[in-house]
């Protein structure tokens, strides 16, 4: 007996952290073409790609395999050079995806947010502790679907915890 | 047909058509579902459950809940737990449990002795006696004898669970207050979560035989909680106690035997907009001899088990009480058809119509008395009746049982865990919440409104007022009419005036009497803090819950105090007790803590390595032993390949961060005690941060990647402190810097290759850029591509050795280790674990951080004063520094030392003290910070913080460590290749 509730690795996909004021904010739209989040804890999306608000000045872009990716091959922007950040952190994160009819059940052990639909719902996102180390947790549809995004070094740890949450030994799944 | 002794026929709430057996002591017996083992024992006839923890004096269940003193067992099988109290143990299937506190039997106890030669342990004889060596003789003795219950001896492997949770009204209790409360937050749409620790919902309606709204009690509570199960918007936890009131109202709740058969418990940290502490009144005992004496049992609790659990509490009993609440035991006891001799009140003045009422029950009230005394060791057999007002003769009276009631205690827990002060109701003769200090309100009995209908009116008005509270509308409700219950009319009598010297107990499970408390204040022990702690009044599981009211107020009698004045003492959490299981929840075997890979560490565990936690919850390999080897055989192959050949050192966990913007040089300047303005691209420098207070705080390189783009690393067990100490200073400090701090820590597997033969192993691997110090000198950074792949290649040194550290993106780093790993194999390469590394560090002399810094040493302490640029307007950490020369004097300095004896390891923490005085009060010098066998050496070094160590190089000093002081030389704290060519070749 378990949870219904799948724990799964996300596919590898590009990410970069954007840093920058204001000057650097437009830059940032013009170059991916897609409105940047300015209200905490949202989302904005262009395509399959998707801008997370992470903190002030602070943004995460997801380009998912196969979606075109402005910034591969360096970020050159002429207008706002002096002020724009883009770090690939491609592999300093990873992505594990959860799904089924008892999600809530499942990420309310692993972090305090309240994730009932009213306060977090698809175009939210929040970086917040999880399960004992820190996350990037998001819905991606109103059927139990979500998103952690975690340091790569944490997410063979953080998927077994998970795995753990839903009532299963990590031995059960392997 | 009825399988128990003391059980009607009809009757009760317990489901008659299941049939539950059980075992106690080793003994068979039947219940029915709905019972608790405490019911299920006494209408089994037993009364003897367990024996008390000082005097090891039989005893019975006294209460029906978390209040209960004396009834705690140990559940023995597979899920063998100790302390557990049976009045709050539903019965189940095949349980089997066993008393404590005794042996070999709570009916025969070795440990009564203890009864018998209680004047030798008074209160405190603990604190007198235990004063003197030696220890050993008695603590083996103390610790058998001290503690509740025994550590289950089998790993229990039961699946815990921990969770968050949100809500607007978070009700704790589900008796009429807060079922009233939760059906009104209920229906105005708010999120409430409503707990009770029973597992039916109803509190006292579930024993009561009033009458609401026309139907009994029972029916009222269970249509209401249908009514609110029907609302989406409310939970509502059955079997769950809210166990600790924090801080920005947040609360936690067991909640024992889940719906998910698969979670034994589960721990709820909760946080409520708004609380309602629902959480009733426990009755207190009244304070004479002998009152502890199986048969008696507090009058809520008789009428608890005769009402719900149709139990026959004993052929004669006895009601003596200080208020009108005991009057409606004996009257439900009567219409059980349970015979009541007398009421024993200590009031002269009683209610008419209740004396009436007593009359036409056949009951006998006797004013103005008290019991002075019961007889019966294991059982009641008879009390003494004295008379309060005159000299009447001293009336015994047969009666097996005796039910008292000395008032009653609200349950002021929770209020008082939130940071509130409970205050003293005279009329009422109790502990009541004070002004609230969070958003919470307190309704019904925990506020001193006894009587239903006030509980119920309480309960409302406490729900509309939470909800207008949150900004909602509440519905119109209407209030529940019940019968009529009577008022307190409580004339509070702390202990009953006698002439006997038998144990008058007020706290039962800590077995502390009245005597001890007087004994306490005669001791100046007046505080009630001070008395709590003397004499553990209050302490253990039960903490006090039905005791501690009559402990201040015997303080106050002793004082010629008020109550008030005494106080309470501050109830902290956890209101019951709480198991380790769900204290710990997951974080148990392989989730105990948060384990961090690197893409490398499959691959050292398949190479044999024995790893180890280090640095940052990384388990890295410590060395990699071959065959037979043993830790100090495979670091001394370790360390020589280093020397001769060349090594691979996984490096990944080194904190790593990118930072950029246009004022990074000058926020370089600032946290560094170096100079950063000269820095050229593609170079690197060494850099010591220091705290506020001018000591190490991290030391790494940092290499300048394009004008505003730096690459900073730092050790990778201070990663997150030193990513929280960038980010404090430019979100506090300096917000008008330009500077973004990126953690790029798992974006780059690190791979060192180090040793001579180095640059053939890259070039082997294939490299496209030209290793030689012409172009690629010592501290410089270059991209390359490395077997293939795109890196970063560092040229630093942590082992003194030629090195260089491969940056590749982490999906590629297995890749390309293998690769090198493949191409060094024709020149030796050897993995090296994190002890070798530490070995090569010793050689060396590097300062490590953690260890030579320890949080006194300053940079010229560790002999890196060519580290720090004094001249430098300002730096973190300059201000103390320039402090500490010009206080001068004494500092430890990090020297080497060379033991006498080569071969024997100076162990670590070791004391350094002056030779001349060895013996009775040596001289202290310093410590050993880390030592090592160098194979380089091959011989024994360390290096340490010696006072004034620079200037004693040469001198011998005495080693005193664990069980053997040798002597060592002072030398400078560098073993190898002092000038440091080795690296920069």
């Amino acid at each position: 007996m378990a949870y219904d509730v799948t724990v799964e690795t996300g596919a590898p996909r590009r990410m970069y952290v954007l840093r920058g004021e204001a000057l650097a904010q437009e830059c940032f739209g013009k170059i991916l073409r897609m409105d940047v989040p300015l209200a905490a804890n949202t989302v904005t999306f262009g395509g399959a790609k998707s801008l997370l608000w992470l903190g002030p000045e602070e943004w995460l872009l997801n380009v998912p395999e196969g979606e075109d990716d402005p910034l591969d091959g360096g970020f050159s922007p002429n207008e706002c050079e002096e002020t724009a950040v883009v770090v690939d952190v491609s592999d300093h994160y990873s992505v594990i995806r959860i799904h089924g009819s008892e999600t809530v059940d499942v990420l309310a052990q692993a972090c305090g947010i309240d994730l009932v639909p009213e306060s977090f719902a698809p175009g939210q996102c929040a970086r917040c502790s999880f399960a004992r180390t820190t996350g990037i947790v998001r819905p991606l549809d109103d059927r139990g679907g979500y998103e952690v995004i975690i340091e790569s070094s944490y997410a063979q740890y953080a998927e077994q915890w998970l795995t753990n949450a839903i009532g299963m030994s990590p031995s059960d799944q392997a | 047909m009825t399988p128990n002794l003391n059980r009607r026929s009809a009757g009760g709430s317990i489901d008659r058509d299941r049939v539950i057996r059980f075992e106690f002591n080793g003994k068979p017996y039947r219940g029915y579902a709905g019972d608790t083992l405490a019911s299920a024992l006494l209408a089994n006839g037993v009364r003897v459950v367990a024996r008390s923890f000082k005097y090891h004096r039989p005893r019975g269940v006294i209460g029906t809940g978390f209040e209960e003193p004396n009834a705690l067992v140990q559940v023995l099988g597979k899920d063998e737990e100790p302390n557990v109290q049976a009045t709050c143990l539903p019965l189940s299937e095949g349980l089997s449990a066993k008393s404590q506190n005794c042996w070999p039997g709570p009916e025969f106890d070795l440990g009564g002795i203890n009864d018998r030669i209680s004047r030798l342990i008074p209160a405190g004889f603990y604190y007198k006696t235990f004063m003197w060596r030696p220890w050993n003789s008695y603590a083996q003795v103390i610790r058998k004898a001290a503690g509740l219950g025994e550590i289950p001896k089998v790993r229990e492997n039961g699946h815990y669970e921990k969770r968050f949770h949100h809500c607007d009204v978070l009700i704790v209790g589900a008796g009429p207050s807060g079922l009233i409360a939760g059906l009104v937050a209920g229906q105005s749409g708010a999120r409430v979560l409503l707990v009770d620790d029973q597992c039916h919902p109803g509190g006292r309606l579930l024993s009561e035989m009033a009458e609401v709204d026309g139907q009994s009690a029972l029916q009222w509570s269970q249509t209401t909680t249908e009514e609110i199960d029907s609302l989406p918007n409310v939970r509502r936890l059955a079997n769950s106690t809210v166990i600790g009131y924090y801080d920005h109202n947040m609360l936690t709740v067991i909640e024992r035997d889940p719906v998910q058969s698969w979670v034994r418990e589960r721990f709820w940290r909760v946080r409520a907009k708004r609380v309602i502490i629902a959480t009733g009144a426990v009755e207190r005992p009244l304070v004479f001899p002998n009152n502890d004496r199986p048969g008696t049992m507090l009058a809520s609790a008789a009428r608890v088990y005769s009402n719900r659990f149709a139990v026959e509490l004993g052929r004669c009993i006895v009601v003596t009480t200080n208020n009108n609440s005991a009057y409606e035991t004996a009257f439900d006891l009567v219409r059980m058809e349970q015979n009541v001799q007398a009421i024993i009140d200590t009031r002269e003045t009683i209610d008419d119509q209740l004396l009436k009422k007593s009359r036409d029950h056949g009951i006998d009230v006797l004013p103005s008395s008290a019991v002075s005394n019961v007889h019966g060791r294991s059982g009641v057999r008879s009390v003494d009746v004295v008379s309060l007002s005159g000299s009447a003769p001293v009336k015994r009276l047969e009666c097996d049982v005796v039910c008292y009631s000395g008032g009653w205690n609200p349950l002021v827990h929770l209020h008082s865990h939130s940071g509130a002060k409970p205050v003293y109701n005279k009329s009422l003769a109790c502990f009541v919440p004070g002004q609230p200090v969070q958003p919470a309100l307190c309704a019904g009995a925990t506020r001193g409104v006894f009587g239903l209908q006030g509980c119920l009116e309480d309960g409302l008005e406490a729900g509309r007022a939470t909800v207008e509270a949150l900004g909602l509308r509440s519905t119109s409700v209407p209030l529940p009419k019940p019968s009529d219950s009577l008022p307190i009319q409580i004339e509070p009598i702390w202990e009953i005036p006698t002439a006997s010297r038998a144990k008058a107990f007020v706290d039962f499970q800590n077995d502390v009497t009245s005597a001890d408390l007087r004994l306490a204040v005669r001791e100046n022990y007046a505080s009630i803090e001070h008395a709590k702690r003397y004499t553990t009044a209050g302490m253990a599981t039960d903490q006090g819950k039905i005791g501690n009211t009559n402990v201040i107020g015997l303080i106050a009698d002793q004082l010629s105090v008020d109550l008030e004045t005494v106080g309470t003492t501050t109830y902290r959490p956890p209101y019951s007790p709480v198991s380790f299981g769900a204290i710990a929840g997951s974080h148990d075997g392989p989730l105990l803590l948060p384990l961090r890979t690197t893409p490398i560490t499959q691959w050292h565990i398949d190479a044999g390595a024995s790893m180890n936690e280090a640095g940052s919850n990384f388990r890295r390999p410590f060395f990699y032993p071959r065959g037979d080897e043993n830790m100090a055989s495979a670091v001394k192959r370790e360390a020589l390949a280093v020397r001769e050949k060349v090594g691979i050192y996984d490096g990944t966990p080194l904190g790593k961060f990118e930072l950029h913007g246009l004022d990074v040089t000058k926020f370089l300047n600032l946290i560094y005690t170096n100079t950063w303005d000269n820095l050229s691209i593609g170079e690197g420098r060494f850099g010591l941060m220091l705290r506020e207070d001018g000591r190490l705080l991290d030391d790494g390189v940092t290499f300048r990647l394009d004008r505003n783009h730096y690459l900073l690393s730092s050790g990778s067990g201070t990663a997150e402190v030193v990513y929280a100490h960038m980010n404090r200073l430019l979100q506090v400090v300096w917000p008008e810097l330009n500077v973004y701090v990126t953690t790029v820590t798992s974006q780059w597997a690190n791979i060192c290759v180090c040793g001579p033969s180095a640059r053939q192993v890259l070039v082997s691997a294939g490299i496209d850029i030209d290793l030689e110090s012409g172009s690629f000198p010592f501290m410089s950074i270059r991209e390359a591509r490395v077997a293939g792949y795109h890196a970063r290649v560092a040229r630093v040194s942590y082992t003194g050795e030629l090195s260089f550290e491969v940056n590749v993106c982490r999906r590629e780093g297995l890749a390309v280790w293998q690769a090198l790993m493949n191409a060094g194999a024709e020149y030796g390469i050897t993995p090296v674990g994190s002890e070798t590394s530490a070995v090569l560090r010793i050689e060396k002399g590097y300062v490590s951080a953690g260890t030579e810094g320890d949080g006194i040493t300053n940079p010229f302490d560790a002999g890196m004063g060519w580290v720090v640029n004094m001249k430098k307007p300002d730096f973190i950490g300059k201000r103390s520094l320039v402090r500490d020369r010009s206080v001068g004097g004494t500092r430890q300095e990090v020297v080497g030392l060379l033991p006498n004896d080569e071969a024997f390891v100076l162990v670590e923490g070791s004391a350094i003290i002056e030779p001349s005085s060895e013996g009775a009060s040596p001289n202290y010098l310093g410590h050993v910070t880390a030592s090592c066998f160098s194979p380089n050496l091959d011989r024994s070094i360390s290096l340490a913080l010696l006072k004034n160590g620079r200037s004693r190089q040469g001198d011998t000093v005495t080693v005193s460590g664990l069980d053997r002081t040798t002597r060592a030389l002072v030398v400078p704290p560098v073993f190898v290749d002092a000038k440091g060519d080795r690296m920069r070749n």
